[in-house]
């Protein structure tokens, strides 16, 4: 949507506000009916209005993203089916919080109960879910006295009466939006496993909303061949690890969506200014993200940044009315922020939560934690203490992580499969690069946004570093897996998009095509491996 | 058929030709497990150790030896196995590996050995922890540490080798796993998850020809 087309879809909105502002007011003594009616009708035609453009906006969606969110909600519905219940990381917590809200309306309090309800205990055990997780030598309930212990611990659940609060362990900390519109799903009925698959079912929809805001990034971020976008949405929506996490009950799968929304929208407002409805939607896609994961708050400080280089332009150009835009967003995002912040401090409490311990520093020196943020991700330079020893971290937690590392991170590849996604990897890695230099111009009038990209991902490659230096040397790299990174998925979108246009006219299409071909390859042998591991 | 179908087609057959190749292939079979009646931290390590346990036999075929070792990042760890002072076979996993079960690879071997004594090693240099587990034993029976000192009881082993089934012939086997402890009882699951997969490899390909010039 262009911000011409924009303006023309709001320009007889415009004038017919205006005419009715323009009418003189009715009669004193016009029947009150009628002067309710007349009261009721302005905004019911600016609702109409609403919805219009609303339809508009969709509509001008092009088919080909639709059909690539289609795809992404289809594979996280399989993943869902596939993967045993209970074999995400953290989703009985997930579940349990889901549940309480559901029943009780109050949020979990750490600490406060036991850390599952009654009926998620005894499904847990029925399904020997503990003695499945982390341990590739056990394998699903295989029997049909197993399965007949797991119907009777279903029918004994009663969840209406089980109102006792549950402290939910790992997910109390989360903050309520995701675990709230789950409460819907889980409503819907059913016993505990027909809840779980709905509301599993609802991250799938969460899922197809990623891959249709990647696709939309990737049109407005590389906007020069458009055969290349369904490239990067497509490949995404094949990616088996979104399909994994967005097959599950985890708030990852509404933060990968959101995120990729913020994306598109500071792509959007690089391509074509910061308008005030971009600037309220820059604000409440901030507000909403906050609201769904705490790990959105590194992508925070890259969204500021962009708000604020996106009003300065607008300032520039558009004189108050671009400054206006700035405030707006700035005010959206920022003022809840503070007052909760506000609150928190004033109760002598962190003003963040566990991401105000999650940046502090436990042990060591500021330089020490960076040291160490820094070989999470890379090899050591000289100078730095080894907190790595023997570990190629990029290549070992992050790489063979993104080839494959499902179920409670216990089913990975064999080791020649990681050795051997090397090859392709290397390619797309080169045609990127390729793409990169060949359009060096064109991305040196856009360094300002790229820079926003680069502070986003940092900001998150940070923060999930400072947490996982809270537990180390206890556990190396706690918060080394890649689910943490799929915030950052429209990036890996762009990449594929460069990739395949840097195969040049000729081939780029062809290179595309296979890109795809590989994620599905990817995406089927993915599962396979689950399948292998848990039934087979 | 324009650049786009060919390589869409030769990228579908060569799926097609690796799933059928995958499925073909043997399902790796437990051999012969440590006859352990409970699953318990035995030790806890922080720095490079050895722990060697005696009364072990190794199975003929065995290729791979599973330890219950676990670690979040895990170091390189060697496993050798000795008949008296005689090293018949060992094996090596690098770094980096996660969970609590890890699986060395070893040459095939040729004959079975009985009494054998299976050594574990684990380079660790000061930084995560690795637990290995078993079951709680009397000292006399138990694994040693590398300083001779007996551990809390005896490692979890197993022996691994190729199975004689392929995973085709384990297809209604595992098609009747997927129907239990799932939302959708029966056949179904494997139904629809088989239909789902041809939905996407379908819609996916439509797109690419469609989009694609």
């Amino acid at each position: 949507m262009s911000k011409r087309s924009t303006t023309k879809a709001r320009t007889p909105a415009s004038k017919t506000n205006g005419s009715r502002a323009a009418r003189p007011p009715a009669p004193r003594a016009q029947p009150a009916p009628r002067r309710q009616a007349g009261r009721q009708a302005a905004p019911r035609a600016e609702r109409a209005r609403s919805w219009l453009g609303l339809r508009a906006a969709l509509r001008r969606i092009p088919r080909a993203a639709w059909v690539c969110a289609l795809v992404a909600v289809l594979n996280a519905a399989c993943w869902s089916i596939l993967t045993p219940p209970f074999q995400v990381p953290d989703e009985p917590n997930h579940f349990a919080y889901v549940k309480q809200l559901a029943l009780t309306g109050h949020l979990p309090k750490p600490g406060v109960g036991p850390e599952f309800s009654n009926e998620e205990v005894r499904v847990i055990d029925a399904l020997h879910a503990y003695e499945i997780r982390e341990q590739q030598e056990n394998r699903t309930i295989t029997t049909r006295s197993q399965q007949n212990a797991l119907q009777r611990a279903l029918q004994e659940g009663e969840p209406s009466s089980e109102r006792a609060p549950v402290s939910t362990g790992v997910a109390a900390s989360q903050p309520p939006l995701y675990y709230a519109l789950e409460a819907v799903p889980y409503s819907l009925g059913g016993n505990l496993l027909d809840r779980l698959e709905l509301m599993r079912l609802f991250s799938a929809l969460l899922g197809g909303l990623t891959a249709l805001f990647v696709f939309l990034f990737v049109r407005e971020a590389l906007p020069g061949a458009p055969w290349a976008w369904t490239v990067g949405g497509l490949s995404i929506a094949l990616f088996p690890l979104l399909g994994f996490m967005s097959g599950a009950v985890n708030p990852d799968a509404m933060l990968f969506a959101v995120s990729a929304a913020m994306f598109y929208c500071l792509a959007r407002a690089f391509q074509r200014g910061l308008t005030a409805g971009m600037a309220v939607a820059l604000g409440a896609l901030t507000l909403i993200g906050l609201a769904t994961k705490l790990n959105f708050i590194g992508l925070v400080p890259g969204v500021f940044l962009g708000i604020l280089i996106l009003g300065v332009r607008a300032g520039r150009s558009h004189g108050r009315a671009g400054y206006r835009s700035l405030g707006i967003a700035l005010a959206v995002a920022g003022s809840p922020v503070a007052v909760y912040a506000a609150i928190r401090l004033a109760s002598h409490r962190s003003a963040f939560g566990i991401v105000s311990s999650g940046v502090a520093l436990t042990h060591g020196s500021l330089l020490k934690e960076l040291a160490y943020i820094w070989q999470l991700y890379l090899p050591r330079v000289p100078g730095m203490s080894n907190y790595f020893h023997g570990v190629f971290t990029a290549r070992q937690i992050w790489f063979d992580g993104f080839v494959g590392l499902y179920g409670w991170l216990d089913t990975p590849f064999p080791a020649w499969v990681e050795t051997l996604a090397l090859i392709p990897a290397a390619l797309i890695a080169i045609l990127s690069i390729r793409a990169i230099v060949s359009s060096r111009a064109a991305l040196r009038a856009r360094l300002a946004e790229l820079a926003v990209y680069v502070v986003m991902g940092v900001g998150l490659l940070g923060l999930i570093g400072a947490d996982s230096y809270l537990v180390f040397p206890t556990l190396n790299a706690e918060f080394g897996q890649v689910r943490y990174l799929l915030p950052l998925l429209p990036l890996l979108g762009a990449v594929l998009v460069l990739a395949a246009r840097g195969a040049g006219r000729r081939w780029g299409p062809v290179a595309g095509a296979l890109v795809v071909v590989l994620f599905l390859a990817h995406d089927i042998f993915s599962q396979l491996q689950v399948l292998a591991r848990f039934y087979g | 058929m324009s650049r786009v179908q060919v390589a869409l087609a030769a990228g579908l057959a060569l799926i097609v030709v690796a799933v059928v190749a995958t499925l073909s292939t043997a399902r790796a079979v437990v051999a012969r497990t440590s006859p352990l009646p409970a699953k318990e931290q035995i030790a806890i390590t922080e720095h490079s150790a050895t722990a060697c346990q005696a009364g072990e036999a190794l199975p003929g075929g065995t290729s791979a030896i599973r330890l219950s070792l676990a670690a979040f990042t895990g170091p390189r760890a060697t496993v050798r196995i000795y008949s008296g002072s005689h090293l018949v076979v060992q094996g090596e996993r690098g770094t980096g590996w996660t969970g609590s079960v890890l699986t060395i690879p070893v040459r095939p071997l040729a004959r079975s050995y009985a009494d054998v004594r299976v050594c574990v090693s684990i380079d660790l240099a000061g930084d995560e922890r690795v637990e290995i587990f078993g079951t709680h034993t009397k000292p006399s029976v138990a694994a040693l540490a590398g300083n001779g000192q007996a551990l809390k009881g005896r490692m979890q082993i197993e022996d691994m080798r190729p199975g004689s089934r392929t995973w085709w012939s384990l297809a209604a086997l595992v098609a009747r796993h997927m129907g239990f402890g799932n939302f959708a009882g029966g056949a179904w699951n494997v139904v629809l998850v088989l239909a789902l997969v041809v939905a996407i490899a379908a819609v996916s390909s439509r797109l690419i020809l469609r989009e694609l010039p």
